[in-house]
């Protein structure tokens, strides 16, 4: 009787874990989804904001603010800007701005109906700044006009070559898809061909004892956290690199790809070595009984038998260098730029995650959310891409 | 033996609660303990530790939690997760406007920096602006000093407020292709320590032995330039609180901008008052 209620309570207990932990996954997609999705399908404000430093009353489309707030919100539909308000012993400022809503260049969008007495400035993209001196030194008087941005097209941020958050506001990931891929691609070829062979050498030729010794160091150098590698890639590799291509600066694709492929090593080497070993012994023996050398077994049966395991150290591999984050950061030179050469500064979808989010804010902010977003889809197709090619494998 | 556990555990509990109950009334109403969370620039937290520290001396009951994740994220969060925020650049248009009471703690130098190897002492503001620029390349088209080779141009991150102020003041309006980018004063330290080739900029407060410093138009990077205006290259700190704040962190504040606040910022970096 006991026993049934135990049963139960455990069922119980084991579907309340599966669902909290798959609500939990889904509720982390939805929120990076929800923010990625932002800045495409709607601008960042309904209207025009103004944003006013050091005027005490000031008159905006015929509404007078005696006690002026921070921040004024015109009617989404406003056509017109006029501004008023006291200066000097008698005087009033006065600025007339005609709103030309249709008109795509922000710069353009603003009609000033007559020369206005303030300084005009432009410090960054939909944003102008009308100034005029201070009563008070360092009290300048400043009155930002800040229009809303349209909603960005999606594919000017998928295929756009200039990333530029802070002053233009002009975000192409292009070069970052491009970097990401690239020092991957290269971590796989430089690393999984060196893995393989010393999985093989370690389950077929080294002696028991040595083996031991070397698996678990290998397993020592999985444990060890990125940001240390990322370092020992600082001091050791890229002056190298620098050194012997004769450059500027060693903080290339190259340093990338290097650090990625001793990073990605551990992690091919012990999941490939381990399936090696699973390997029949029966399936050797007739191999060797049938007169094929050591080193022919190996190559032909062991490898062969073992692709499975193989495969998937190569996937997770893969993974760990799309998604390793500090080590590139220290290494790569977070050039965003399209390379074309393997010494040239690059710079990764995570590493622009990890290094403008706490910098970030507004559009900017929930742009990295939409990298994260494309870096999710990136690992997705790659992984069923691996899925595919493994059960194609699996008929042979 | 369980029982006997149960009863060490109950008795454990029991005194412990006494022990508590007797420690707070000794401390009395007004020194309830409270934590002041404080966050934003990665600038302004080596200044900030030393606040904390010296503040735990003077109200003890109060803890100051201080998270380092960026000007940006301190500007967003003030009055909300934080309630002080830091900030190592002005407020961009968009971010004003949200009722925040503004205050500079402390001015910091952006100390220009190369390899102590590197034979150039001085450059002028046109000079480091052709070299973020673009229009200058090669140490022989700024040095005169004999030093030829490609300039290897460090940077920091877009968004940092060490960049947005650096830019700002040498009128830098796009970064050349190609320029290194690194997230802290410390890679960009070890980055130029070990490349002779190398110019970056970091805040003048985390200036040390292992780099060098160059003189900007002929001045030389230090505090007593910067406070008598003629080294150029100089923001901010800029602490933000809500009107709202609670009692503890506006004290905290006060003492920040006050006298024993000040004599910590002027160890490395210019006081305000």
């Amino acid at each position: 009787m006991n026993r049934k209620y135990a049963d139960r309570f455990f069922q119980y207990f084991f579907r309340m874990v599966s669902l909290v932990s798959v609500l939990a996954l889904g509720a982390i997609l939805i929120f990076v989804f929800a923010q990625g999705l932002m800045p495409f399908v709607g601008a960042t404000a309904p209207g025009i904001r103004l944003v006013v430093q050091n005027i005490g009353e000031l008159a905006v489309n015929g509404r007078v603010y005696r006690n002026v707030p921070d921040s004024i919100s015109l009617e989404e539909d406003a056509r017109f800007i006029s501004l008023r308000f006291p200066s000097g012993d008698a005087g009033e400022e006065v600025v007339d701005i005609e709103v030309n809503a249709d008109e795509r260049d922000a710069r353009k969008r603003l009609v000033f109906a007559r020369n206005p007495s303030a300084k005009v400035s432009y410090p960054e993209a939909y944003v102008v700044t009308l100034g005029w001196p201070g009563l008070m030194a360092g009290r300048d008087r400043k009155i930002h006009i800040i229009l809303p941005e349209p909603p960005y097209s999606p594919v000017e941020f998928i295929g756009g070559m200039q990333w530029q958050p802070v002053r233009d506001k002009v975000f192409g990931v292009f070069p970052m898809i491009a970097g990401t891929v690239l020092a991957s691609l290269g971590a796989i070829f430089l690393g999984v061909p060196v893995a393989l062979l010393c999985a093989l050498f370690m389950a077929e030729f080294l002696a028991d004892r040595p083996a031991a010794f070397a698996r678990g160091a290998i397993e020592l150098l999985a444990g060890i956290p990125s940001v240390v590698y990322g370092f020992f890639g600082l001091m050791v590799i890229v002056p190298a690199v620098k050194n012997v291509f004769g450059i500027a600066a060693g903080n290339t694709l190259l340093s990338a790809v290097v650090v990625l492929a001793l990073m990605i090593l551990p992690t091919v080497i012990t999941i490939a070595e381990s399936s090696m070993r699973a390997v029949s012994l029966s399936l050797k023996e007739a191999s060797l009984s049938l007169g094929a050398s050591k080193m022919q077994t190996a190559w032909h049966i062991t490898l062969f038998h073992a692709h499975s395991g193989v495969i998937a150290g190569i996937i997770l591999g893969i993974s760990r260098a799309v998604g390793e984050t500090m080590a590139v950061i220290l290494v790569a030179g977070n050039s965003p730029q399209l390379v074309f050469s393997p010494l040239e500064s690059v710079r990764t979808l995570t590493a622009t995650i990890a290094m403008e989010m706490g910098y970030a804010s507004g559009r900017h902010s929930e742009m990295l959310f939409s990298i994260g977003v494309v870096l999710f889809i990136m690992i997705l197709a790659l992984n069923s891409l691996i899925l595919r090619l493994r059960r194609g494998m699996d008929v042979v | 033996m369980k029982r006997f556990l149960v009863a060490a555990f109950v008795g454990a509990f029991a005194l412990s609660s006494v022990f508590a109950g007797g420690s707070g009334e000794a401390a009395g109403a007004q020194n309830t303990p409270y934590t002041i969370e404080v966050g934003g620039s990665t600038s302004v937290t080596p200044l900030m530790e030393k606040f904390a520290e010296a503040y735990a001396k003077v109200r003890p009951h109060v803890k100051v939690n201080i998270n380092p994740t960026g000007s940006g994220d301190g500007i967003k969060n003030a009055g909300t997760l934080y309630q002080i925020g830091m900030s190592s650049r002005e407020l961009t248009p968009a971010e004003q406007g949200q009722g925040f009471r503004v205050e500079t703690v402390a001015i910091d130098g952006i100390a220009v920096i190369v390899n102590s190897a590197n034979p150039v002492g001085s450059l002028s503001v046109e000079q480091i602006r052709d070299i973020y620029t673009g229009a200058a390349g090669d140490w022989g088209q700024v040095s005169g000093s004999g030093k030829s080779g490609k300039i290897a141009v460090v940077s920091r991150e877009a968004g940092s407020g060490t960049r947005g102020a650096f830019e700002e003041l040498a009128g830098i309006k796009k970064l050349v292709a190609g320029a290194n980018e690194s997230t802290s004063t410390g890679a960009i330290k070890a980055g130029i320590a070990q490349n002779a080739d190398a110019i970056g900029y970091i805040s003048l407060g985390s200036l040390d032995a292992s780099v060098k410093a160059l003189a900007v138009g002929g001045v030389a990077a230090s505090s007593a330039n910067v406070v008598n205006g003629s080294y150029k290259l100089a923001r901010p700190f800029i602490l933000l609180s809500k009107a709202d704040a609670h009692a503890e962190s506006k004290a905290f504040l006060e003492w920040m901008l006050g006298p024993e606040g000040q004599a910590i910022v002027k160890t490395s970096w210019i006081p305000v008052k």
